[in-house]
């Protein structure tokens, strides 16, 4: 028995994908974490340099909506993402949204 | 945060989520997707009582500006006749409990291991209104 069986290449890249994904479930979580984080920790490396200091929840909340927005893509193909994965994710974006808007001080908002 | 923040920003979560999860559930029903958000009734039901939420605040606000606009303050009282003014966001605030019952459920599951993180929460909101009160009372800081 092979430890891994090479996806078939001559059915599409959507398939090769889903047989990747199949194989190795953890992938799509780790792809949609590692967006995440890059806009996240991105996006406030960034802004400190610039401006000496960041927004988080802002960031937060570019970095979820961006995971949300891939995730979101994959759910046209099927077997790409779980829907409980994309319920997690939209649950952290409604929660990146509330840390934001709680987070605003009194004259910004 | 005063009131007026306060509810202006939980009048923008609400909106927020309502956005979030009708863009999800449209894109899904356009594009006929394989993995749709119609398979979660949580996430559906929790759609619908955040319109609900704010269309309760709709009515509450407009019966607080009704309540103001038809108030008066007789000779010599300091109270509106009609009583105190208040739109409270209470509607609202359900709006945000729906949302972290259902992500608390949706992350960590339907078991109570979670509630140690509310409680802990709640008392610590307890002993810092102790803290404010004792400190008022006696004049010393808390800190």
């Amino acid at each position: 028995m092979s430890l891994y069986n090479l996806p078939n290449s001559t059915a599409g890249l959507d398939a090769i994908a889903v047989q990747t994904a199949t194989a190795v479930p953890s992938l799509i979580p780790l792809l949609l974490v590692f967006v995440f984080f890059v806009v996240f920790l991105g996006g406030i490396g960034r802004q400190n340099l610039r401006g000496g200091s960041a927004d988080y929840p802002m960031w937060s909340v570019v970095a979820s909506l961006s995971t949300f927005m891939v995730a979101i893509l994959m759910t046209i193909v099927e077997g790409l993402i779980h829907v409980d994965w994309l319920i997690i994710i939209t649950v952290i974006t409604i929660f990146s949204g509330v840390w934001l808007f709680l987070d605003k001080r009194a004259s910004e908002v | 945060m005063g009131l007026a923040q306060y509810s202006i920003a939980l009048v923008c979560i609400a909106l927020f989520t309502i956005a979030i999860l009708g863009f999800a559930i449209n894109f899904n029903n356009d594009n006929d997707a394989a993995i749709s958000f119609s398979e979660d009734s949580d996430l559906m039901s929790l759609s619908s009582n955040a319109n609900e939420n704010l269309s309760d605040f709709r009515g509450g606000a407009e019966s607080t500006y009704k309540s103001i606009v038809e108030s008066s303050i007789e000779q010599g009282d300091t109270t509106p006749s009609g009583g105190a003014f208040a739109i409270t966001p209470w509607s609202l605030l359900s709006t945000v409990k729906n949302m972290i019952d259902v992500g608390y459920k949706k992350i960590f599951g339907n078991e109570g291991n979670f509630g140690i993180f509310l409680t802990s929460l709640f008392g610590m909101m307890g002993l810092i209104m102790v803290f404010y009160i004792w400190k008022a009372w006696a004049g010393k800081m808390p800190d």
